[in-house]
């Protein structure tokens, strides 16, 4: 499932795999807002991708530590606005990935 | 609909299925009524015994072609080019410049004196693009479709000779659509076509009508929206709707799929055609919501009455002045979340569980292997059916499993398989077609383990309930605030199917009397109902109308009006008052139906009115500053669901591929477009990733065009079929149609087995070697096409490779219903290599 190289599959401990899954899934959405044309589409599944990671993994973590909601909630919310991109990706979609980028950023200083 | 919806101002079917035999031509395109509408097309047979002329236009010769009087093949995706090159004929005819009817009726009744914006050009000015196109919105801009000025006061030209007004507009988008570009285009021989013409021509008028009948074979294109436009423009220009025999028949792709979308599965609309909000527009308030989808003219000025007793439906006492009447509480869409995104999201693990109800995505989706190979990133899948279809069994018994590409070990997903009952083991609706709900009773308890749908979403609603009873979470108080109180029956606690119809007629609040029809609802609480156009299906206690069944004599008059309830108000054909000229009166005694009664002074005739019942004909909006709702309509606007009381023969709004329907090319052609540079309808939604691309055009290795469909004996995902013994000896297995010409040059013979190709997947099966199908001339070259049902899978006793394996995930723009009838192969003889894998136990078999 994963389509993208840069975002490796194996990450070393709980905490840094979260730290690590956002700092992939800004990645993820700062390649999809520039894509090239003919690759849109595969850039905008990558950062959904990488978003659901990070969602699945605070899942994971939620359950035991439910503070993580509202970081939860924010990558809802960032996974509902790439959900509905569709391409090409045009001015006002961009923009949501813009806002998408916004959200997870939001919470950085805090632990994940 | 929304053709249908933008055009007329409803998306239903305008007539009903026995209205047929009233017309003296029938044109069946997009349908193989006869074997896949049997019933309705008993009416046809009705029509021609009374000397009408029967038309099918298809790429297939069927069974419906063999009862026609004229048959007319056209290349699968062309249908606009045909019924363009139809408008064309009717507008440059003698009989449509020569006979007043026409004129008055187009007049009156239609937008075609409206006058548009200086700065439209049609896509036949434009080279395949209206103007307003946006590349880098990849979307239009609807401003310059705008009339002159807003709707109540937009400017007039009576005589329809100012080059803006929408009769020109509509001459010159045509102008190109001649019989030669039509046979170069479609394949249909320029003397058949013509005769096609002729037969709606000398088949319209005072005295007589036509109609057409589609089914899925236009739906299922991404150009799909605009070839039902097509359609309804032809009707509209000949004064066939409002009146017996005439109108255009949607033929549904399934029982109560009109239900279904009056009471909708579909994610953007609320009950009633009240759009779903939306986190993108100006929603956020109910306030919000009201302004920006009330239309201040017109009967859809009523929205906030509907709107807030849907509200008081669902929420009850929780729903309250000072909470927005709990409009909150409604999910808010962030995009498109049908059906072909939904799989993606799958793929791409967004979505975690999935409840399948009524379908079989496996076989019934889209680029299936890419469906396949997604659902195993799901953590649960619910699937109620009444035997196991693949969808619940792909884990283990896919082409992927056997192939090795799966491993059903390492698929975690967890299937939950719940029997569910079939249709008469449970009371309930159906509404079907026509807009006639009927009601149905239960014959039988059913078996074991099996329950209604009914029941599953009642149980499951009711445990949700209970356990987020307590919570404090404002997320949850949109469960907690539903009502779900229908009391239950039996030992299986059967919800009451009866109450919830009741409910979606409408009660009033305080004393919970059911209200008479919608007219009856209030925007202040005081009324809740579930489905304001189903209101009058219930109008009081013990009168439950969908279950009247008091047919008309032979002595008429053949509206059965006493059969069922056909929303809304029960109106068998919808927009009736166009059955009488501007003044009121019959067009004609053999097209008698709805009149204006000087002396009772109101409107009366064989069918329950569709206008206001005592607005006479003569009646004139108000005065500028009243001019809001009905009141600024006259009497002789038929079309009251739109702003102006008129056909959108041109749609200034409404649709996002254009005002009027132009020719495409599918998204996967042989040809180039022989009539624009625009290729493809330039707003289809397309989802081109790894694992669904799509073919050039012309490409030399899909040199054939792909249309698949239904038989008589298989419904659909094929499940209530193909594990039913006696039907599926009917039809055992599956096949694929080739021309005789092309199985010669393929080296095919009859029953060989082939193997069909494209980009998303391969499937073998067998051939049937047939004259039914013809090699097309399109553009100058020889264009073949194979046809596919559609319906088979592994499980069940007919079997067969999974036609829809081969289909991409693409969609019309305004629907994203996907491309399933047209699309480019490549095809040989011979078959699959493939192991050879039985399921284990190891495998959870």
């Amino acid at each position: 499932m994963n389509h993208d190289p840069a975002i490796p599959d194996v990450l070393p401990d709980e905490n840094a795999v979260l730290i690590a899954l956002r700092d992939q899934a800004e990645q993820a959405l700062q390649r999809a807002r520039a894509p090239l044309p003919e690759h849109a589409g595969t850039s905008i599944d990558a950062a959904e991708q990488a978003l659901v990671r990070l969602r699945d993994a605070l899942i994971e973590r939620y359950r035991i530590a439910p503070e993580l909601r509202a970081r939860l909630d924010q990558v809802n919310v960032a996974i509902s606005l790439v959900v509905g991109i569709e391409t090409p990706i045009t001015a006002r979609q961009r923009q949501r990935l813009e806002s998408a980028l916004s959200v997870i950023g939001e919470r950085r200083g805090e632990t994940t | 609909m929304p053709s249908l919806g933008a055009t007329f101002g409803r998306g239903a079917a305008t007539t009903a299925q026995w209205d047929l035999a009233n017309a003296q031509c029938v044109v069946i395109m997009g349908s193989n009524m006869a074997e896949n509408h049997p019933i309705a097309f008993r009416f046809v047979m009705q029509a021609k015994l009374r000397g009408a002329t029967i038309i099918h236009a298809d790429p297939r010769f069927t069974r419906t072609s063999a009862l026609a009087d004229i048959y007319a093949p056209v290349r699968a995706g062309s249908d606009v080019a045909f019924l363009g090159g139809l408008i064309r004929h009717v507008l440059s005819s003698e009989r449509w410049n020569s006979d007043p009817f026409f004129r008055t009726f187009v007049r009156h009744y239609t937008n075609a004196p409206l006058i548009v914006s200086p700065q439209f050009h049609t896509a036949a000015e434009g080279d395949g693009l209206f103007s307003g196109w946006q590349p880098e919105q990849h979307a239009y801009s609807e401003s310059s479709w705008q009339y002159e000025a807003p709707t109540a006061s937009a400017p007039l030209d009576e005589s329809m000779q100012h080059p803006r007004c929408v009769l020109q507009i509509l001459k010159r988008q045509y102008a190109e659509y001649t019989p030669e570009m039509v046979e170069r285009v479609t394949g249909c021989p320029r003397a058949t076509f013509l005769k096609v013409a002729e037969a709606l021509l000398n088949n319209a008028g005072r005295d007589r009508t036509g109609v057409w009948c589609y089914a899925v074979g236009w739906t299922h294109h991404t150009t799909g929206v605009q070839m039902i436009r097509a359609a309804a423009i032809l009707q509209s220009l000949l004064g066939n709707v409002g009146r017996p025999g005439a109108g255009v028949l949607a033929l549904r792709g399934h029982s109560s799929i009109q239900g279904s979308t009056d009471i909708p599965t579909l994610y953007n609309l609320l009950p009633g055609y009240l759009p779903q909000p939306s986190a993108l527009k100006s929603h956020r308030t109910l306030v919000d919501y009201i302004d920006t989808e009330r239309v201040p003219t017109g009967w859809w000025h009523n929205f906030p009455r509907y709107a807030v007793s849907l509200l008081r439906a669902w929420y009850g006492e929780a729903a309250t002045p000072e909470n927005d009447r709990g409009y909150s509480w409604l999910p808010k869409i962030m995009g498109d979340h049908s059906q072909q995104p939904m799989m993606l999201a799958i793929r791409n693990g967004t979505i975690r569980g999935l409840i399948v109800i009524g379908q079989n995505p496996v076989v019934g989706g889209h680029n299936t292997h890419l469906i396949r190979k997604a659902l195993p990133n799901l953590e649960w899948i619910v699937v109620r059916e009444t035997f196991e279809s693949e969808t619940a069994s792909s884990w283990y018994r896919s082409p992927e499993v056997l192939a090795g590409e799966l491993a059903p070990q390492a698929i975690k997903t967890e299937i939950f398989m719940l029997p569910a009952s079939l249709p008469g083991e449970k009371e309930g609706t159906f509404t079907n077609t026509q807009r006639l709900v009927q009601w149905h009773d239960k014959v039988v308890e059913p078996p074991g383990a099996c329950r209604s749908d009914l029941w599953f979403t009642f149980h499951l609603g009711r445990r949700l309930k209970a356990l987020y009873a307590d919570s404090t979470d404002p997320k949850d108080a949109p469960i907690q605030n539903l009502t779900w109180d229908y009391p239950t029956e039996g030992p299986t606690a059967e919800p009451s199917a009866d109450a919830i119809l009741k409910e979606i007629n409408g009660y009033t609040w305080l004393d919970r009397q059911q209200v008479a029809s919608f007219a009856a609802l209030k925007d202040d609480g005081s009324t809740a109902c579930g489905c304001w156009i189903y209101s009058g299906v219930y109008p009081r206690d013990g009168q439950n109308l969908s279950r009247a069944r008091v047919p008309d004599g032979p002595q008429g008059p053949g509206t059965h009006l006493g059969w069922g309830f056909a929303w809304p108000g029960n109106r068998r054909i919808l927009y009736n008052r166009a059955s009488a000229d501007p003044q009121g009166q019959p067009w004609s005694e053999a097209k008698r139906y709805v009149w204006w009664d000087d002396a009772t002074r109101q409107w009366v005739g064989h069918d329950a009115i569709d206008f206001v019942k005592d607005k006479p004909p003569d009646a004139r909006p108000a005065d500028e500053s009243h001019r809001t709702g009905m009141d600024a309509l006259s009497g002789d606007a038929p079309f009251i669901m739109m702003a102006d009381g008129r056909i959108n023969l041109f749609a200034p709004s409404g649709l996002k591929d254009g005002p009027l329907p132009t020719h495409y090319e599918p998204i996967e052609s042989p040809v180039r477009n022989p009539l624009h540079a625009q290729q493809d309808n330039p707003a289809a939604k397309k989802w081109p990733r790894d694992d669904n691309t799509y073919h050039a055009v012309g490409d030399p290795r899909y040199p054939y065009v792909i249309t698949t469909y239904r038989l008589t004996e298989h419904h659909a995902g094929g499940i209530p079929t193909r594990c039913v013994p006696t039907l599926a000896e009917l039809q055992p297995e599956g096949f694929c149609e080739i021309a005789p010409e092309l199985a010669a040059e393929l080296g095919i013979a009859n029953r060989d087995w082939v193997v069909i190709s494209t980009a998303r997947g391969s499937i073998e099966t067998r051939a049937l070697v047939t004259e039914r199908m013809r090699p097309l001339e399109i553009a100058g070259r020889c264009v073949h096409v194979v046809g596919v049902p559609w319906h088979f899978g592994w499980e069940g006793y007919a079997t067969g490779d999974i036609a829809n394996t081969l289909s991409a995930i693409v969609g019309d723009p305004n629907t994203t219903i996907h491309e399933g009838k047209a699309f480019t192969c490549a095809l040989r003889r011979g078959r699959l290599q493939r192991p050879e894998r039985t399921p284990t136990d190891e495998d959870g078999a």
